[in-house]
């Protein structure tokens, strides 16, 4: 089965993830959305859990919708919820 | 696909340097407009009954960029295509009374500039990807709760 890579870049709430650089996951080709966020919360600390329901992925044009299929090698960066102004 | 923003009447930009309300100004300035509206949005001292130090601004720039030229478009077809838009955000630390945000709508008319700022203000907050993160007097800071941008969370 062919492998994709995703490396994910964190914001907000979530910089303090962000250890050593973004976090690279390697994923099989056609993951859904709920694989990749199960994979995010498996690389985070549990306590992570309830803000990354709540959280969107996202690459540099659009917010990701729930229906998004990864079939290629991506950068994403994981968005809490915003609060600026 | 949603249309690109002119940039001949619209700017935006997510800045780590001090936001200029003069260059607001004169952005939206022109010889057809009969009104300038400048909203402005600064760091307070204190929220929720917690007195505050400053407050830490996270942004993911080229995001943010792309929906602040999205809410100016929707502006401009909502309340007039004549309508000239400015919005800039900081992304940094500011003290208190530091410049966060700057709102400017040039317009012939005064209507339109009051209704496409108070748009624009609050489809940023809820829509823009930048965060908020106080800092207390007491030591202590936390990111702020803010809007999901998950749909149907």
């Amino acid at each position: 089965m062919q492998k994709i890579e995703l490396e994910i870049s964190f914001f907000g709430a979530f910089r303090k993830y962000e250890r050593t650089g973004p976090l690279r996951l390697t994923l099989a080709a056609g993951a859904g959305m709920a694989a990749v966020k199960a994979a995010i919360a498996e690389a985070l600390d549990p306590a992570a859990s309830d803000l990354l329901k709540v959280s969107a992925l996202a690459d540099a044009q659009q917010v990701l919708s729930s229906a998004h299929v990864f079939d290629t090698s991506a950068q994403l960066v994981l968005l809490p919820p915003v609060s600026g102004g | 696909m949603s249309q690109s923003p002119d940039t001949r009447s619209i700017h935006v930009c997510v800045r780590e340097t001090h936001l200029s309300l003069e260059k607001a100004s004169a952005f939206v300035d022109a010889g057809e407009n009969g009104a300038a509206l400048l909203f402005v949005g600064r760091v307070r001292n204190h929220n929720l009954n917690k007195p505050v130090s400053g407050v830490s601004y996270d942004a993911f720039a080229p995001l943010a960029e792309t929906v602040m030229g999205e809410i100016c478009v929707e502006a401009q077809a909502q309340f007039g295509p004549d309508l000239r838009l400015y919005i800039e955000h900081f992304k940094g630390y500011l003290p208190i009374g530091g410049i966060s945000v700057i709102i400017a709508v040039g317009s012939p008319h005064r209507a339109p500039a009051y209704e496409a700022s108070r748009y624009l203000i609050e489809e940023l907050k809820k829509r823009v990807p930048v965060w908020k993160k106080e800092h207390y007097l007491s030591g202590d800071s936390e990111w702020l709760d803010g809007t999901s941008l998950v749909e149907n969370p």
